[in-house]
């Protein structure tokens, strides 16, 4: 099987993704839980689009259909045409928790796609990038033990990059970093996107940072939860937070959130 | 500092002309001048932050008084040994055999006294290996010294006294005598012990992480085995014996069998208790990753388990000893646990006791070894000190 790392250069590798009438539930002890509901959404190749939905409203849940660890209980999730079955390489996932394995060196956590590939030997030079690309180069050989929070979750993002993948799957990836070091990274994603050509699919609960780097922004309703409204950013990038029209988009936006919370506030007691 | 080659560059400039000049001329200046400030800086604060870093992480700090107690105790304990009489109640010399040997024992006395002692002196030293040397005489000296009384107890009780009777107890100098007189044989005994112990070990070790990991990894399995295990694991190894004699070929294949039986189970149990443990986000982020079966199983599982599975190797290297000496004295017929045996039949009590100095000995060595190799192994464990 080759896989988009391999692919040389892998630029303007970015895949269509398209959702079909998802619908996703769980069994919490005697009763259903309803926690995706007919979601229909087409990706465009090579598209930024964030998700952004109040807590415990099913995010996490869509981006593990799309990543292939689940199956939806209806409808179909499909890339570049092929249904979605099983996870792959080629879809990278960033958790909201950033999941190293202990035992593995912050290099050895970032080597896990190429190894699980064979190819450790050539892909050397490419962990460095990656590594240094998130600013833990000194910290290679720590353990993940010895990281602070968003050390770990910047090690996480750099272990997805380096198996170059055609769509990106990014949940909450910036949640828990310092404001300038987010500031930072969101430029480098925005870069790297820009400059490979994958398609991503952002999770956030900061509009501000949806409206910065998304093409268009998802707003989802509370549990179950239904695309609330699509919204186009449509502004140029790089994005000015203090321009009119941005300040505007995020007034609207978080009018539509603001309006689900209280209109369901039954639902405030599930996010936790 | 930064100043002087500004003023010596032009001389005859203003005072106003250093705060605005030119921007090439003063960054090349500054440029020369600062980093070496800072660097200096960066280098006093890097040696005053070891330091204190080696204060705070290695605070080896020797008692010299418990220390100089327990070598003086030790050179207390020879020359007791060696001066006060034994007890007229003992046994004339030609049976007891304390009188031959109270002159080593003494000695031996003074070797630990002059073990600590160059330790001791060595520690003053500078360097790795001083500063190792002086780790374990601030760890030992509780030790040296408690062994020191707990030694000049035992001989003023046996030897001296006679107050714990031969045979049953023994005085030092009998159990050094029959270390020394029976060294051959205790000799072959050990390394025919631990070549059984190996063999055994190390199958037991291979069967038990097999079992585990495929039990933890498949509900079928796991439907059958875990019940047969629970049930097998329990039965004592003595009760294995019947069943062995009439199974194997050989004493010895029954005996490795026995042993390997007794490793099997704690391992297989807890490695299983490792693997099922693993939580499932370990799984899910090494797919996404590209991981098959295989890596799932083996770099994922298996790493994971480990700190479980060490715990299996502790209870299994205890059990293992148990069941080796009862494998030694069911046909293999050598060995330590056939040695202690054979002197038990004998009634030479002194004989039994070196024995089983030998065999605490080697138990020993191996706990402290397999500690090492966990602390080696577990090392991204302990690691936990944030940044
Ligand atoms: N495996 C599961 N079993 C049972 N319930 C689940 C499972 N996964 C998620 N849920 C439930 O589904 C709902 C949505 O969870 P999800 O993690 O998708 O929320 P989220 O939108 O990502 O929230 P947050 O922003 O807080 O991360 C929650 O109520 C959660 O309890
Ligand atoms: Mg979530």
């Amino acid at each position: 099987m080759v896989t988009a790392a391999e692919g040389a250069g892998a630029k303007g590798a970015g895949a269509a993704v398209e959702i079909r009438n998802v619908t996703q539930a769980f069994r919490a002890g005697d009763s259903d839980l309803p926690v995706l509901d007919d979601i229909s959404l087409s990706v465009r190749p090579g598209e930024f689009v964030a998700l952004v939905g109040p807590s415990g409203s099913g995010k996490s849940t869509l981006v593990r259909l799309l990543a292939g660890l689940d199956r939806p209980l209806f409808g179909t999730v499909e890339v570049d045409g092929v249904r979605v079955t099983s996870p792959d390489p080629s879809r990278a996932l960033v958790f909201q928790d950033p999941t190293l394995l202990p035992w593995r060196t912050v290099r050895g956590n970032v080597a896990i796609g190429p190894q699980t590939r064979r190819a450790l030997a050539r892909s050397r030079a490419r962990i460095d990038d990656a590594l240094a690309l998130v600013g833990l180069t000194d910290f290679a050989d720590a353990w993940p033990a010895q990281l602070s929070g968003g050390m770990a979750q910047r090690a996480a993002l750099a272990r997805a990059l380096v198996n170059d993948p055609a769509v990106l799957l990014l949940d909450e990836p910036l949640g828990k970093l310092d404001a300038l070091t987010r500031r930072v990274l969101q430029g480098e994603l925005l870069r790297l996107w820009q400059e490979r050509g994958f398609t991503a699919v952002l999770i956030t609960h900061d509009v501000s940072e949806a409206l910065v780097l998304a093409d268009r922004l998802v707003v989802l309703s509370p549990r179950p939860a239904r695309i609330r409204e699509v919204v186009e950013v449509g502004l140029d990038r790089p994005r000015e937070q203090s321009a009119p029209e941005f300040v505007a988009l995020r007034a609207r936006i978080l009018a539509l959130l603001d309006e689900e919370a209280t209109t369901q506030p039954d639902e405030l007691e599930a996010a936790h | 500092m930064a100043s002087t080659p500004l003023t010596a560059a032009s001389p005859d400039t203003p005072p106003a002309r250093p705060a605005a000049p030119p921007p090439a001329e003063p960054t090349e200046q500054t440029e020369h001048a600062e980093p070496t400030v800072q660097a200096e800086q960066t280098v006093q604060g890097a040696a005053r932050i070891h330091a204190a870093l080696q204060k705070v992480t290695h605070p080896v700090r020797i008692n010299p008084i418990l220390t100089g107690a327990g070598i003086l105790a030790w050179i207390a304990f020879s020359v007791l040994t060696e001066t006060v009489s034994d007890s007229p109640r003992l046994p004339a010399p030609d049976i007891a055999s304390i009188h031959r040997t109270t002159g080593f024992t003494a000695i031996t006395g003074l070797v630990v006294a002059a073990l600590a002692a160059g330790l001791w002196a060595l520690s003053a030293t500078r360097g790795r290996l001083g500063a190792r040397a002086a780790g374990r005489v601030a760890h030992g000296s509780a030790w040296l010294f408690g062994a020191a009384v707990w030694a000049v107890f035992w001989e003023i009780s046996t030897a001296k006294t006679d107050v714990l009777e031969t045979p049953y107890f023994a005085a030092p100098q009998e159990i050094l005598d029959h270390l020394w007189s029976d060294r051959r044989i205790l000799a072959e005994s050990l390394g025919n012990s631990l070549q059984l112990l190996a063999l055994g070990f190390v199958l037991g070790l291979i069967a038990g992480l097999a079992t585990g990991v495929v039990i933890g990894w498949w509900q079928q399995a796991n439907y059958w085995v875990h019940p047969i295990l629970m049930f097998l694991g329990p039965v004592p190894t003595l009760a294995w014996v019947p069943v062995i004699f009439a199974l194997f070929p050989t004493a010895y294949s029954g005996a490795i069998f026995l042993i390997a039986v007794s490793v099997w189970f704690p391992i297989t149990v807890l490695t299983r208790a490792g693997i099922v443990s693993v939580p499932r986000s370990y799984y899910d982020v090494t797919q996404t990753l590209g991981a098959r079966s295989w890596f799932l199983v083996l770099r994922v599982s298996l790493p994971a388990a480990l700190p479980s599975i060490f715990t299996g190797a502790f209870m299994a290297l205890g059990s293992s000893f148990v069941s080796l000496t009862v494998a030694e004295n069911f046909g293999v017929n050598s060995g330590l646990g056939w040695y202690l045996n054979w002197q038990k039949g004998w009634g030479d009590f002194p004989a039994l006791y070196a024995g089983i100095v030998v065999l605490v000995g080697v138990c020993g060595v191996l706990l402290t070894l397999l500690f090492r190799l966990r602390g080696w192994v577990l090392r991204w464990e302990k690691e936990l000190t944030r940044w």
